[in-house]
């Protein structure tokens, strides 16, 4: 039992973070939050997969898994997405898996494609795209229509985005190979972009340890100047009233709230209420006020949702 | 930053690609260009991909460092059009020139024996390309025969059929191998 905030610093640098991160947490969610937060971080999340229609019915391959013995879970506004509850296969590297029947995805990763909600014929952009675990999503949701252009800063990078795309069954997407910070030279203008931030990434301890550590307060208002960057570059390529989602798996608002609340006030987009789970955006934090619309933000905390920690804001451009 | 060379192909490169399909394949297999451009990577290795046509403008728009777009099927090199893991499932549908094997070692970039077909669906030469499958029909990648079918009866049964190749990008555990 932990007694006083001195005890929640001892656990915390017990289980290896740095302490600027356990004095943000108690700020941020109080002492038994911060506390549920660490134990959370210390288990190990059920797989999780999203079934890629693009390759197969959702409901063959979800039999085809059956017959392997594979049982799984379906998760709530979700239909695309299964949690993996007893596998005897691995499941990252079975036929169906290798044919793009499916891929292993985070589910709160699923939630910027589905907001951003793209239409067949549409033009998208995906910014920082490599993996390509949201551009094979947005792929799928605009079976296979329209366009999207995938950028990606680094070439190793975009090879691993090539064979997820060509093992899902992408055909309508242009990878580009250049920092997103110079969208505005491609010379399109996007009905709608998804930037998925590159982030601290304290939202995936529970999948990645080394974020424990890895990254100082610093390095947070470095990430920061490189979000502002990309998200009002981003939306000068907007069409009018075009929508852009913004999201990072972080959980400070200096790559949140703050982001947004700085890119507001040179650019004139709106930030829209969406549709989904989680606790409402920050309107202030430590000495920050923030725009009072983030509370139409939401926040995925990874104890709260059981997943990934994820930051979502959907905004539409108004000029 | 490295520069990337996409760019359509040329009319030679086309009819290189071309011409391989549906002499492998027959004419049906060609169907997997309609409404489709070729486009090629340059490099080392030059890269075929095929584009749908709704794309062609924007990719002529964008002037930038484009890296690939749509499907990649295979690659040319001396002259010779080599089809790849995904080339072959497209043309899957279209031909009948595919072997169903028992067991998944081909994943593993290994060889196929004699004693692991399960069924071969059309006669075949050696040196002819066969699309491999396995199990609920569940695409494997393509191969060339090291034996014609009219052999298969009066080999031992440990005889190669299908030469694996680990280094090159022709099954699907390629993926897993290389993908990343």
């Amino acid at each position: 039992m932990v007694e006083d905030l001195g005890d929640v610093h001892k656990l915390g640098k017990e289980l290896g973070y740095l302490p600027y991160m356990i004095d943000r947490y108690l700020s941020l969610l109080g002492e038994e939050e911060t506390i549920n937060l660490l134990s959370f971080n210390e288990t190990t999340l059920a797989q999780s997969i999203r079934l890629n229609s693009l390759r197969n019915p959702i409901e063959k391959t979800e039999e085809l898994l059956k017959q392997k013995q594979v049982i799984m879970e379906h998760v709530k506004n979700l239909p695309e997405a299964r949690k993996i509850i007893e596998s005897p296969i691995p499941i990252g590297a079975s036929e169906e898996y290798l044919n793009g029947y499916y891929t292993l995805q985070g589910l709160n990763s699923l939630f910027p494609s589905k907001i951003l909600n793209p239409k067949e014929g549409e033009l998208i952009a995906d910014l920082a795209a490599a993996p390509g675990g949201k551009t094979t999503h947005l792929a799928q949701i605009m079976k296979n229509k329209g366009t999207i252009i995938a950028l990606e800063i680094s070439a190793n990078r975009c090879r691993s985005l090539k064979s997820n795309l060509a093992r899902m069954g992408v055909e309508n997407t242009i990878i580009v190979n250049m920092d997103a910070q110079n969208i505005v030279s491609l010379g399109l203008k996007f009905d709608k972009i998804l930037l998925d931030a590159p982030c601290s990434g304290s939202g995936i301890i529970v999948t990645d340890s080394s974020r424990k550590s890895s990254k100082t307060i610093y390095d947070l208002f470095n990430y920061h100047k490189l979000q502002v960057s990309l998200l009002t570059n981003a939306i000068k390529v907007l069409k009018n009233q075009g929508e852009i989602v913004y999201s990072t798996c972080s959980l400070e608002p200096e790559e949140n709230e703050l982001v947004i609340t700085e890119v507001l006030k040179s650019t004139s987009v709106r930030i829209e209420k969406m549709e989904m789970v989680g606790d409402n955006g920050l309107e202030r934090f430590q000495t920050n006020e923030f725009h009072p619309d983030l509370i139409k933000a939401k926040r995925l905390y990874p104890h709260k949702s059981c997943g990934e920690g994820f930051f979502i804001v959907k905004m539409v451009k108004q000029e | 930053m490295i520069k990337f060379t996409f760019r359509r192909a040329t009319n030679i490169e086309e009819s290189l690609v071309k011409n391989h399909i549906r002499v492998e394949f027959g004419n049906k297999a060609t169907q997997i260009f309609f409404q489709k451009k070729l486009w090629i990577k340059d490099g080392k290795i030059i890269e075929v991909f095929l584009v749908h046509e709704s794309l062609n403008d924007v990719m002529e728009e964008i002037n930038e460092n484009i890296y690939f777009a749509g499907i990649p099927i295979g690659s040319l090199w001396k002259n010779e059009f080599q089809l790849e893991i995904e080339g072959s499932l497209l043309i899957l549908p279209y031909t009948e020139k595919i072997i169903k094997v028992k067991t998944n070692q081909f994943l593993y970039g290994k060889n196929i024996f004699v004693e692991n077909i399960e069924l071969i669906k059309f006669n075949f030469n050696k040196g002819d390309y066969l699309i491999i499958i396995g199990k609920n029909s569940l695409h494997f990648g393509i191969g060339k025969a090291e034996i014609g079918s009219e052999e298969i009866g009066n080999v031992p049964s440990n005889t190669i059929l299908i030469k694996g190749l680990k280094n090159k990008p022709l099954d699907r555990g390629w993926y897993l191998r290389k993908g990343n």
